[in-house]
């Protein structure tokens, strides 16, 4: 059985659980907020379909929501990875930034201007991605197993062109 | 540095090679060519290489061109790949040093020197590539560079390598795809692991330190890609790009799909890399793909093997999903016997199921799920009975022959009629073949 999808997120304010609370509760998905990595982690590692919002904070000292960016995206690659920065930067380095996040594993790597449907929009499409991965392998591994044998007559017939004739 | 070329030597000329000096043609090269032993220690560089460097051969000489920590930049950007060490021609883009991300990058073509007692030394032939970007730019950090560093070790060539004939199939096709810049086809089941390989030849290959950027096309509305790819500060463009890898391609909208295919056509440095259950050919076909996709844009097309066709390395995917766990035998016989329709995935979920239930010591047979040791435990369809059509014709023929005799009181000239042959031969057919005749019930046969 499928356990109710989630939006594990991974902030310091809580404002994208906030953007994406209506999302949630009108498809009656979980929002699961983190303050710390290893929580974040243990989150996603439950089996249940899954989006994972990192706020990444693009600095020197910060490597920590990169890391985990980086680990799981490894471990576990079906889970999609958003990367959220509020960090106003110039094209040169949004660029910088949006490729590394990518090369690190992110699906999306979003910057301000940060708008609510942007969040719902990425949040919905990845995990309508993620069920169709969860149930679809569900179902497959349904139709995998193995089928009742079908039971054979006891007095079943046997056909002999010639034996009722032979005993005319 | 030194400009002017150094006196040519006997040194350079290999013996019976009537005067042909090796350093004074590579010295009138403008490519910067440099030479490595076996032990990786620079054995000769050429003018050019000194002028790109800015270090003459006379200080250079023996050093050693390694990734070592102690080392310089210049010494980790000469180092041979490990496929070049290993025999095998490779090429490399680094950043050029002392810089520690490019552009400029440095494209180094090392061509192994291998001899009867194997390599005995690397060419290597260096072009410079991309433009230098104003320092203001380069804000990525250098703790981000040491996480791809390890991201690029982990996808290696030895995450695919396993010992099924399929596995190593597939393994030397990436192989030669890693070694050329063509755009890729990686067809291949659900959950098989396309993404991995698409990973791992970009991690091998030409573009290795630049991004490798995957795109989940079903999973993301396309104005998003559209934005992420070709909005303001979009990748797509930029030289930091190596890969674009396109999951599922055929859930974008064919406008999309053509203005990415002229993109990847304006930027050669950019390897399109796509994976999907089908091929370009097929996904071409059904109307959901525009045609350039099958024609320029899937010009290498590897098939990544469903898991149920290298059951062999089972053991060596066990022990990657759950490390330091052992796998009893009794457990990978049920693992041997299922389909694995879900490949890579299915197994991932059901390995970490049966380790979080073990929590300690090895996963034994009770800790899968029970459908699939039910099915382990169904006996096999029994081989089916051999087909003989001459003894099945023969046991078909004698029963007709003595239907017909019975038919027509044993009289053999009405069975003959009856059976539409001459009498003659169904008596010689009654002979060869052993029927016993009874007697007619009314007298004399």
């Amino acid at each position: 059985m499928t356990r109710a999808p989630a939006l594990v997120i991974l902030e310091a304010d809580g404002w994208i659980a906030r953007q994406l609370a209506d999302l949630a509760t009108e498809n009656a998905w979980l929002i699961c907020p983190a303050r710390t990595v290893d929580s974040a982690l243990s989150l996603v590692r439950e089996r249940r379909p899954c989006v994972l919002f990192v706020q990444a904070e693009l600095a020197e000292d910060s490597t920590g929501p990169l890391r985990l960016i980086a680990d799981l995206s490894r471990e576990l690659p079906d889970v999609p990875i958003v990367a959220v920065s509020d960090v106003k930067l110039n094209d040169a380095d949004r660029v910088q930034w949006a490729a590394a996040l990518f090369d690190l594993g992110a699906r999306l790597a979003l910057f301000p201007p940060l708008t609510q449907p942007v969040l719902e929009d990425a949040a919905s499409g990845l995990m309508a991605a993620a069920i169709r991965r969860t149930v679809g392998d569900a179902l497959i591994a349904k139709a995998s197993a193995p089928k009742p044998r079908p039971r054979r007559k006891s007095a079943e017939p046997v056909i002999d062109l010639a034996d009722e004739e032979l005993h005319e | 540095m030194s400009g002017a070329q150094p006196p040519i030597t006997g040194k350079g000329r290999p013996r019976g090679s009537d005067g042909f000096g090796w350093r004074a043609f590579f010295q009138h090269s403008r490519t910067p060519v440099f030479v490595v032993g076996k032990g990786r220690r620079l054995r000769f560089a050429n003018t050019a290489w000194e002028k790109l460097t800015g270090v003459t051969l006379a200080e250079a000489l023996g050093m050693a061109c390694s990734a070592r920590r102690a080392g310089s930049a210049l010494q980790a950007t000469l180092a041979p790949t490990p496929e070049a060490m290993a025999g095998r021609a490779d090429r490399a883009r680094r950043p050029a040093p002392p810089a520690k991300n490019g552009p400029p990058w440095w494209d180094i073509t090392f061509v192994p020197l291998a001899g009867e007692s194997g390599i005995f030394g690397v060419v290597g032939f260096i072009q410079v590539v991309g433009e230098p970007v104003p320092a203001a730019a380069k804000r990525v950090p250098a703790s981000v560079a040491e996480l791809r560093a390890a991201r690029a070790a982990h996808f290696s060539f030895d995450l695919l390598e396993g010992p099924a004939l399929a596995t190593a199939h597939f393994v030397s096709q990436a192989r030669l795809a890693a070694q050329v810049n063509a755009p890729l086809w990686l067809v291949g089941e659900r959950g098989s692991g396309k993404e991995t390989a698409a990973r791992a030849i970009h991690h091998s290959g030409p573009n290795r330190e630049r991004a490798f950027v995957a795109v989940d096309c079903a999973g993301l509305q396309p104005y998003l890609i559209e934005s992420a790819l070709f909005g303001l500060g979009g990748v797509a463009a930029s030289e930091r790009v190596g890969t674009l890898y396109l999951k599922e391609p055929t859930a974008l909208p064919r406008d999309l799909q053509q203005k990415l295919a002229d993109h990847v056509a304006e930027h050669p440095q950019l390897r399109l890399a796509c994976g999907s259950e089908h091929t370009a050919a097929h996904a071409v076909s059904t109307g959901a793909l525009v045609p350039v996709f099958q024609t320029a844009l899937s010009a290498l097309e590897l098939r990544v093997p469903p898991l149920r066709d290298r059951l062999d390395d089972l053991p060596r995917l066990a022990a990657r999903v759950i490390p330091n766990r052992a796998l009893d035998s009794a457990a990978l016989v049920v693992l041997q016997a299922h389909k694995w329709p879900g490949n890579l995935r299915e197994l991932a979920d059901v390995l970490r199921d049966a380790a979080a239930r073990a929590p300690d010591g090895p996963i034994l047979r009770e800790h899968l799920p029970l459908v699939m040791r039910v099915k382990a435990d169904a006996p096999r369809t029994a081989p089916s009975k051999p087909l003989e059509l001459d003894a099945i014709l023969e046991a078909v023929e004698k029963r007709l022959i003595a239907l017909a005799l019975a038919k027509c009181d044993q009289n053999q000239t009405d069975a003959a009629a009856l059976l539409g042959v001459f009498r003659a031969r169904l008596s010689r057919r009654i002979e060869a073949l052993g029927l016993q005749q009874k007697k007619p019930e009314g007298g004399a046969p």
